[in-house]
């Protein structure tokens, strides 16, 4: 049998077994579900917002970064769409008087002490298919006890995701997150001047990396 | 009509309610309290091994040495009683604790049960026995057209008695069924008698001249007519379980098992009281004689048993002690369960008892007080807010995305670090804190707020926005007892 009577065959044997499998043909192009975050630069960016049944992770550098504008605008926008968030704080920091109260109702808090409360938590969160979309808040956490996180965490928890279909954001403050499906990179400088001025009139400046493409489940969550 | 329920060997069913599978092992009870501690009641398999009520504990043991020996505990048979009243309470809001073991049910009002047709008070009896039976109590019920017929009904040994001829049923009672004193059972005996009807068939006359007052009670007693009020009760609004165990417990598969039937128990009781527990109450007696208590709440109110597991589970597994448990308490303070009527186009959780679940977990690693939905106290104040449980029904969306208020926001730093500021003409030009420190470029403020100042609680602060050499734009707090940085840009 020559080599490639092998191939043919073996191409076959593929085909049956992994029918969505093409091999030698330019795959189908996979639209993943998003959710969309209501910055314009940012949804733009993903091609739609947030890939859904994925990790984006949020690199937030430095100081006024504008990481907590990010979570109050998101907050905003899932109220404004009778959708809920869960915030996993890592350092509890959320800022409650910034935020009015109809926004605060499609809230879920939970008000972390250090990683190891929030990466516990998360990991609760994403086993529960209640959970649609989960803030995973490590700006202010200590470096230190970012460094501990080990890289198999991430690639566990996007298990658990795949199964449940939630998605998470996760915010950092250098790049952490490996796997994740979109990286987001703030390029925001926030100053005294900016205590002034309206949330909405605030430059908020993000870039947008789509790192892997994948198809997203197609579970909707509420 | 009246319903008796009798629970037959009643200190006995009380000491193995949460252990009925010791039914099916020798067991005995004795009464510690005596002076030469004597069985007073066994269970079948040590019956069928010679154990007999009367006999000591040693004699027991002799005839069986595979026997186990419960000492009696009132404190347990109390408990008992309760279960027997919450259980018969949602059978019928007219009852009475007639006495240990024992409780009659007027069944007045109830309307299925009106006209009392026997198949009727069957299947009424059968949903009682039930919800007993899920408590762990064996118990035999008897319906009669008075309270003490309905006794001798349950007392009869039959599972369910639906007493319909009165006078054919009292006449074949043995005479120890009216309980005579010792003396008149002498001469009843001697005289040949042996069941009710024989005594009813004597002349009552003749009968009271001979036996005096004590004959007027008897044939009262055998009455297929008089009926007496019942001292009718409320069972005790008191939702607790606990257990004594008889060696020390170092791990914590025992107490899980224990918990399971604490919360089965309880929650099948509240299900007929028509309640649901807002929080758990778990006290954890050492050997050491301390004690580790906890209240867990629910983050909504439930009467789901698995749910109060898994809460229960989750905090037990961060427990740590410095000794081994000997006994444990739990207690659900319980509420009117929150009925809900949902819109055909409302969002529901898939799973909320999944949600319930994560809920509890999440509180028993945080506190219950750091998850949950924050909503801000009516109060001039900086950070005032509480957390509720999250509600995901009937949650109006946010009409306007756009922000209402006029200002960025921050993030807050819980608990604010304590700084040491230098100041230079009442402005503060340097930071020292363990988030920042050096020179300061820019101060803006300051900014006084005061609040309370009528009542005890008055606060007053002076706030400053500060701008670091690396740019951290800090929220600097300066109250009496010091300087703090409440908050920063980002």
């Amino acid at each position: 049998m020559s080599a490639d009577t092998k191939i043919i065959e073996l191409r076959q044997f593929l085909a049956e077994r992994l029918p969505r499998a093409r091999l030698g043909v330019a795959p189908e192009r996979i639209v993943p579900a998003t959710l969309p975050t209501g910055i314009e630069s940012i949804d733009q960016g993903l091609g739609g917002g947030l890939p859904q049944g994925a990790f984006t992770e949020l690199v937030a550098p430095g100081e006024g970064s504008g990481s907590a504008q990010f979570i109050h605008a998101l907050l905003r926008h899932t109220a404004s769409g009778g959708r809920f968030l869960t915030l996993v704080d890592g350092a509890d920091s959320l800022d409650i008087d910034a935020l009015e109260p109809e926004a605060l109702a499609h809230l879920l808090w939970v008000r972390c002490r250090n990683t190891a409360e929030a990466l516990q938590t998360t990991d609760l969160l994403l086993r529960d298919r209640n959970i649609a979309l989960v803030v995973l808040d490590l700006k202010l956490n200590a470096a230190h006890e970012l460094r501990r996180i080990p890289g198999t965490l991430w690639y566990r928890l996007s298990r658990l995701m795949e199964q449940h279909g939630g998605t998470v954001l996760v915010i950092t403050p250098q790049p952490l997150v490996a796997g994740a499906a979109a990286r987001i990179v703030s390029r925001t400088r926030l100053d005294h001047r900016d205590l002034e001025r309206s949330p909405e009139t605030l430059n908020l400046r993000f870039e947008t990396e789509q790192r892997r493409v994948r198809e997203a489940g197609a579970r909707q969550t509420a | 009509m009246y319903a008796v329920i009798h629970l037959p060997q009643f200190a006995l069913q009380a000491s193995l309610r949460l252990s009925p599978e010791l039914w099916g092992q020798p067991v005995a009870l004795v009464d510690p309290v005596r002076t030469t501690p004597v069985v007073l009641e066994t269970t079948p398999p040590a019956r069928d091994a010679g154990v007999e009520r009367g006999q000591t504990a040693t004699q027991a043991l002799a005839r069986c040495t595979g026997i186990l020996i419960r000492h009696r505990a009132p404190a347990r048979e109390s408990a008992t009683t309760d279960v027997l009243l919450q259980c018969a309470y949602g059978f019928s809001p007219h009852l009475e604790s007639t006495a240990p073991g024992l409780c009659t049910l007027d069944l007045r009002g109830l309307s299925r049960l009106q006209p009392p047709e026997p198949d009727a008070l069957q299947a009424w009896a059968q949903g009682l026995q039930s919800s007993l039976t899920a408590q762990g109590l064996r118990s035999h019920i008897g319906f009669a057209t008075t309270p003490n017929l309905a006794r001798h009904a349950a007392q009869s040994g039959m599972a369910v008695h639906v007493v319909t001829d009165a006078a054919r049923f009292v006449a074949s009672l043995p005479l120890a069924a009216l309980e005579p004193s010792s003396d008149t059972t002498r001469i009843l005996t001697g005289w040949g008698l042996r069941t009710v009807g024989e005594l009813l068939a004597l002349d009552p006359a003749e009968l009271t001249d001979r036996l005096g007052l004590e004959a007027l009670g008897l044939l009262a007693a055998a009455s297929t007519r008089n009926t007496r009020p019942l001292k009718t009760i409320r069972p005790p609004e008191v939702w607790t379980e606990s257990w004594d165990f008889e060696e020390p417990v170092e791990t914590l598969e025992p107490l899980l098992f224990l918990l399971r039937r604490f919360t089965d128990s309880l929650c099948a009781r509240l299900g007929l009281a028509g309640r649901a527990a807002e929080r758990v109450d778990l006290s954890l007696r050492l050997e050491s004689g301390n004690r580790l208590e906890r209240q867990l709440n629910v983050p909504e109110p439930t009467r789901d048993a698995a749910v109060l597991q898994g809460l229960l589970a989750t905090h037990l597994d961060t427990v740590r002690s410095e000794s081994a448990v000997v006994g444990l308490q739990l207690t659900l303070e319980t509420t009117v369960p929150v009925q809900r009527q949902f819109g055909l186009f409302e969002t529901t959780l898939k799973d909320p008892r999944q949600f319930q679940e994560t809920l509890g977990r999440i509180a028993a690693i945080l506190g219950s007080d750091r998850v949950g939905t924050p909503v801000k106290l009516h109060q001039h104040g900086i950070d005032a807010f509480r957390l509720v449980p999250p509600e995901f029904e009937g949650v109006a969306a946010l009409s306007q995305p756009r922000p209402a208020l006029q200002a960025p926001g921050l993030r807050r730093l819980r608990p604010a670090p304590v700084a040491t500021i230098e100041s230079i003409d009442g402005r503060p030009s340097s930071i020292r804190c363990s988030i920042a420190h050096g020179r300061l470029v820019v101060t803006l403020g300051p900014w006084r707020a005061s609040g309370r100042w009528w009542e005890n609680g008055a606060w007053h602060r002076e706030e400053w926005d500060a701008t670091t050499l690396r740019g951290q734009v800090l929220r600097l707090v300066h109250q009496p007892d010091g300087w703090t940085v409440d908050a920063l840009l980002d």
